[in-house]
C-alpha cells in the first residue's frame, strides 16, 4: 500500500493515436472515492480518490479536492475495468464460428454493434469494461484480432483493431479432434504459414536493398554520363559524319542500363503473418495437448522476434520453464467442466492458473469466447480457490491481458492516463459475495 | 498443504486411548442449524453423527481434537445426479417404470464420485433420467464410504417433453425457451442446457394430456410407490421445464394429494407461477445454471425464497463439474439472493428436497456427521475445500495424504 501517494498530471494525456472511439464523454467529470482504490494488483490506496475527466484518469490521489459540479461514486474497493482476453462479445456468431478465415481477416470486420445489446451490457454490467474479441474460433489461422472497450452503442470503441495475429492447433472442430498426425500437421502448417509470413518480409527487406543498389547505380551513371556530356555530343556528331561518307546508316550507341528490381507482389495474408513474425502484434495460439505444444516450442524457437501467447494450453504445466525463459504468456479458461466439455480440455484442472502463475508464467484468465464473459471475476474466483495468489488472479483480468495486447498504457491500472474505466464494489472484487454497486466505463457512468 | 492445518492435540502427560468414532472440531466458526454460524465454535462427533455443536471453549482435553483456522459447515447435497452411473438411468422402452431403482446403477467406487466429495460434496441423490413420464426411485448416496442412505428417495415424474413418444417438434429441446418469447433458440434458461430429445417411435404418451392420463391411471389402480405417493409415505420429483409443465405439475399434486419438488428453473418471471408453487407446498429445484443464463432464472432462487418456497440446487454432474453447484450458488447470490437462502438451498432444503432433511443437511445435535472444512467462506469462491469428513470419518484429503 502507498500511504500519502499523490499521482497526478497537469494536464490529462488523452489516449494514444491509435485510439479510434467516438470520443470520450465531453465534459463529464467524475470523482470516484473508496476505501480501497487498486491502482494495480498488488498496489493499493487507502481511502483514495480518483479523478476521471473526458474519459480518463487525470488524478489518483489521498487527498484530492473534489471540485464544485463534479458528480462522487462512493464504495468500499475500486479498480481498473475488467479486461477479457479470450472473448467474441459483440462479434457475429457466423464469424466467431467461421473456419474459413484467412490471416489479413479481421475481427473488427465481425463487430456487429446492433447485434444483442443486452449480451454487452450484462458483460458491462459485470465489469468487463473491454475485451479482445477474435473470429474463427477453432480455425488453423484465425486471422487479426481486435481489442474493444464494451459499450451498449452502436458505435464501436476500439482500443487497437490490430491486437494480434490468433490461429488454433489440435482443437476440436465440429465435435472432432484429429488423431495425433493431423494435429502434428497442424502445428506444421502454421509454423509453415509463419515462415511463408518470413520469406516475405525478406523479400520485402531484399527488394529494398537491390532497389537502393540500383538507384544508386543508375545515379553513378547518370553523373558520369553528364560529366562526360561535350566529348560524348562530339564523338556522336563524328561517328554520324563518318557514317554519312560511308554512306552507311548511323545508329545511336545503346546504353544497356540494369534491369529495375522488381517490387513483391502484395499479399495481405503474408502481410499479416509477416507482422507477426516480426514482433509486431502478438500470436496468440490456441493449444492443448503437450504433444502439440512440445512441437509448437520447438518449431518457433527459431524466430527470434515473434510473440508467441499459449490459449487454452491444458496441459502447459510441464513446460513451464521453458514458458517462462521465452516469456511466453498464457490465457486459460479455468471454467469448472464436467464430461461434456471438448475433448481438448480432457486434462482440465482448475488449478492450472495458480500452478503456473507460481512458476513465474504469465497467466491471463479468459472466457472463452463464451457466456462466462458476464462471470470473468467468477473465474478469477475459482482460480484463487484452487490455489493462485490473490493479486494474480486479479492481474490474469486486469492489467496483464492490457499489457500482452499492448494496451497497458491504457487499460488494466488505475494511474492518470488510463482509460477512465473503474469498477466499484461493495467488497474485493474477487470475492464472490461482494457486489459491484458502479461501473464506469471511458469516464461515464453506466451503472447505476 | 491441507495437512499442515490439522494440529492432533491430545492432553500433555495424560494417555489416552483414542476412543473409535468420537473426535472433536474446533473451528474459527461453525455454521449450524437456521443459518446460525457459531464462532470459535466446537464440534462433537461421536460415532458418525453430531453429538453437540457449542463454543468452543469447553474441549474435552481427552478426546482427539482437529483445530481449524476457517469454516466447518455441513457438507453439500447434490440434487438430480447421474455420477457414476453412466447412462445406466434412462429407460427407452417403456414410459412407466415405478419400480426401477436408480441405485441398481450406484458406483461407489467411481471416480465421478470422488471428484464431488473434493468439491465438498457428501451426498448425492441419484435421479432418474426425465424421459420418462415415471422414471423409477431416486436414491441418496454418501459420496465416502459407499453408504446408500435411502434406495426409495422418492418418485421421479417427468412432465417435459422430453417425456412424450413421437418427436414432432424440433430435434432437441432448449431448456425453458419457451419462457423467452422472441429469443433466440440457442439460448439456455436453465437446468440442463439442452435435453436430447430421443425419437421414441410410438411409444405413449405422445402428448401432455396422455402423459396426464397415463399418471392418473398409474396413480388410480397402482399399487407400491404409486401408492405410497398417494399416502404422502413418499415424495415426488416432477421434471417440469417450462411454465405450462409447471403449472401442470402443480394441479396434478394437488390433486392426487401429493408432496416433494418441481423441478424447473424460469419460474421468476412469473408471478402466477411463483403463486401456484406457494400453493402446493411443493419445492423447486433449480439449475445447474450454466454461463449466460437469462437474469429471469438466475433471479428465481431469490424470488422463491421470498415466497417461502423451498428451493435448491441440481447438480448435473458428471456433464457439468462438482464446482456447479457452488457456482450456481454464486450466480444466484450475483442476482441478489440472500446469503443465508442461497446456503440454504445447498445445505437443508436440498436434503429436504431429495427426502432425507432428517439426517442430513445441517450441523445438529444428531444429525450424520458429513461436514466440510473450508478456507473461508463457502459462498464465495475463492474459499476452497480443506478437507471432509463423512460419517464422522475424514474422507478427503484421504487419510494418509
Amino acid at each position: 500500500m502507498l500511504a500519502g501517494l499523490l499521482l497526478s498530471l497537469p494536464t490529462p494525456t488523452l489516449p494514444s493515436p491509435q485510439a479510434q472511439s467516438s470520443g470520450p464523454t465531453e465534459g463529464e467529470r467524475i470523482a470516484i472515492r473508496a476505501e480501497r482504490i487498486i491502482l494495480r494488483p498488488g498496489v493499493e490506496l487507502t481511502k483514495g480518490t480518483l479523478l476521471l475527466e473526458r474519459g480518463v484518469v487525470v488524478r489518483v490521489g489521498q487527498d484530492l479536492s473534489i471540485p464544485e459540479g463534479v458528480r462522487v461514486v462512493e464504495g468500499a474497493v475500486a479498480c481498473a475495468g475488467f479486461v477479457d482476453p479470450w472473448s467474441s462479445l459483440g462479434l457475429d456468431p457466423d464469424s466467431v464460428g467461421d473456419l474459413g478465415a484467412s490471416a489479413a481477416t479481421r475481427s473488427i470486420d465481425a463487430l456487429d454493434p446492433w447485434l444483442v445489446p443486452a449480451e454487452r451490457r450484462e458483460a458491462l454490467l459485470a465489469g468487463v469494461t473491454s475485451a479482445r474479441v477474435q473470429i474463427a474460433r477453432g480455425a488453423l489461422i484465425a486471422g487479426i484480432g481486435a481489442l474493444v472497450q464494451t459499450t451498449e452503442r452502436s458505435e464501436p470503441s476500439v482500443v487497437r483493431e490490430d491486437a494480434c495475429l490468433a490461429g488454433s492447433v489440435g482443437v476440436s472442430r465440429g465435435g472432432r479432434t484429429g488423431d495425433i498426425f493431423d494435429r502434428a500437421g497442424e502445428v506444421d502448417r502454421l509454423v509453415g504459414a509463419l515462415e511463408k509470413g518470413k520469406r516475405y518480409r525478406e523479400s520485402q527487406v531484399d527488394f529494398k536493398k537491390e532497389l537502393e543498389t540500383w538507384t544508386k547505380a543508375i545515379a553513378e551513371k547518370l553523373a558520369e554520363l553528364e560529366k562526360d556530356f561535350k566529348k560524348a555530343k562530339k564523338d556522336r556528331e563524328k561517328d554520324e559524319k563518318d557514317a554519312k561518307e560511308k554512306g552507311k546508316e548511323f545508329k545511336d550507341k545503346k546504353y544497356k542500363e540494369d534491369k529495375k528490381p522488381r517490387r513483391p507482389r502484395f499479399d495481405p495474408d503474408d502481410e499479416a503473418l509477416a507482422r507477426a513474425v516480426d514482433g509486431e502484434l502478438p500470436l496468440v495460439v490456441e493449444v492443448h495437448r503437450a504433444s502439440e505444444i512440445r512441437r509448437l516450442l520447438d518449431r518457433t524457437a527459431g524466430f527470434d522476434r515473434l510473440r508467441l501467447v499459449l490459449a487454452g494450453a491444458t496441459e502447459a504445466l510441464a513446460f513451464a520453464d521453458e514458458l517462462v525463459e521465452r516469456r511466453i504468456p498464457v490465457i486459460l479458461w479455468p471454467a469448472p467442466m464436467g464430461t461434456s466439455r471438448p475433448d481438448e480440455y480432457e486434462g482440465h484442472d482448475l488449478a492450472l492458473a495458480g500452478a503456473l502463475a507460481r512458476e513465474g508464467v504469465r497467466v491471463l484468465i479468459g472466457s472463452g469466447g463464451g457466456g462466462d464473459a458476464q462471470e470473468l471475476r467468477f473465474l478469477a474466483a475459482l482460480a484463487v480457490g484452487h490455489g493462485m495468489e490473490p493479486a494474480a488472479a486479479l492481474a490474469a483480468i486486469t492489467s496483464a491481458p492490457a499489457a500482452v495486447f499492448d494496451a497497458g498504457d491504457r487499460l488494466g491500472t488505475l494511474e492518470p492516463g488510463r482509460s477512465g474505466d473503474v469498477l466499484v464494489f461493495d467488497g474485493d472484487p474477487l470475492d464472490t459475495r461482494a457486489t459491484l454497486r458502479a461501473v464506469v466505463s471511458r469516464g461515464e457512468v453506466v451503472f447505476p | 498443504m491441507s495437512l499442515a492445518l490439522f494440529v492432533l492435540a491430545f492432553a500433555p502427560g495424560e494417555p489416552v486411548a483414542p476412543r473409535e468414532g468420537v473426535l472433536q472440531i474446533q473451528a474459527a466458526e461453525i455454521w449450524t442449524a437456521g443459518g446460525e454460524r457459531i464462532q470459535d465454535g466446537l464440534l462433537r462427533i461421536e460415532d458418525g453423527r453430531v453429538r453437540s455443536v457449542s463454543t468452543g471453549k469447553q474441549s474435552d482435553p481427552a478426546l482427539p481434537l482437529v483445530r481449524h483456522p476457517g469454516v466447518v459447515t455441513a457438507g453439500l447435497i447434490g440434487l438430480r445426479s447421474q455420477a457414476g452411473v453412466g447412462g445406466e438411468l434412462q429407460e427407452d422402452t417403456r414410459s412407466v417404470l415405478a419400480e426401477a431403482r436408480a441405485v441398481h446403477a450406484f458406483d461407489p467406487a467411481h471416480p465421478d464420485v470422488a471428484r464431488a466429495l473434493a468439491a465438498g460434496i457428501t451426498a448425492l441423490e441419484l435421479a432418474p433420467a426425465p424421459g420418462n413420464v415415471v422414471g423409477g426411485l431416486a436414491c441418496v448416496v454418501k459420496t465416502s464410504g459407499g453408504r446408500v442412505l435411502t434406495s426409495e428417495a422418492s418418485l421421479a415424474l417427468s412432465l417435459t417433453s422430453a417425456a412424450l413418444g413421437r418427436s414432432t417438434g424440433p430435434s432437441f429441446f432448449v431448456f425453458g425457451a419457451a419462457e423467452v418469447p422472441g429469443e433466440a433458440q440457442a439460448q439456455p434458461d436453465g437446468g440442463p442446457e439442452w435435453s436430447e430429445r430421443t425419437p421414441r417411435g410410438n411409444r405413449e404418451p405422445t402428448s401432455y394430456a396422455g402423459a396426464l392420463a397415463l399418471l392418473r391411471r398409474s396413480f388410480a389402480e397402482g399399487q407400491g410407490p404409486f401408492a405410497r405417493a398417494k399416502r404422502g409415505d413418499l415424495a415426488v420429483t416432477i421434471e417440469a421445464w417450462d411454465r405450462h409443465e409447471v403449472l401442470r405439475a402443480v394441479e396434478l399434486a394437488r390433486e392426487l394429494g401429493l408432496a416433494g419438488a418441481v423441478r424447473g428453473a424460469p419460474l421468476a418471471g412469473d408471478p402466477a407461477v411463483v403463486q401456484a408453487l406457494k400453493e402446493s407446498k411443493l419445492g423447486v429445484i433449480v439449475g445447474p445454471y450454466s454461463a449466460g443464463q437469462t437474469r429471469a432464472s438466475l433471479e428465481s432462487v431469490k424470488t422463491l425464497a421470498a415466497a417461502g418456497v423451498p428451493v435448491a440446487f441440481a447438480l448435473g454432474d458428471p456433464a457439468r463439474s462438482p464446482e456447479a453447484l457452488r457456482l450456481s450458488a454464486a450466480r444466484a447470490l450475483r442476482a441478489g439472493a440472500p446469503p443465508a437462502a442461497v446456503w440454504k438451498a445447498l445445505t437443508e432444503d436440498a436434503a429436504k428436497l431429495a427426502g432425507v432433511g432428517a439426517s442430513l443437511g445441517t450441523l445438529a445435535a444428531g444429525r450424520e456427521a458429513d461436514f466440510v472444512l473450508w478456507s473461508g467462506d463457502p459462498l464465495d469462491l475463492q474459499s476452497r475445500v480443506v478437507a471432509v469428513y463423512v460419517d464422522g470419518q475424514r474422507a478427503w484429503p484421504a487419510p494418509g495424504h
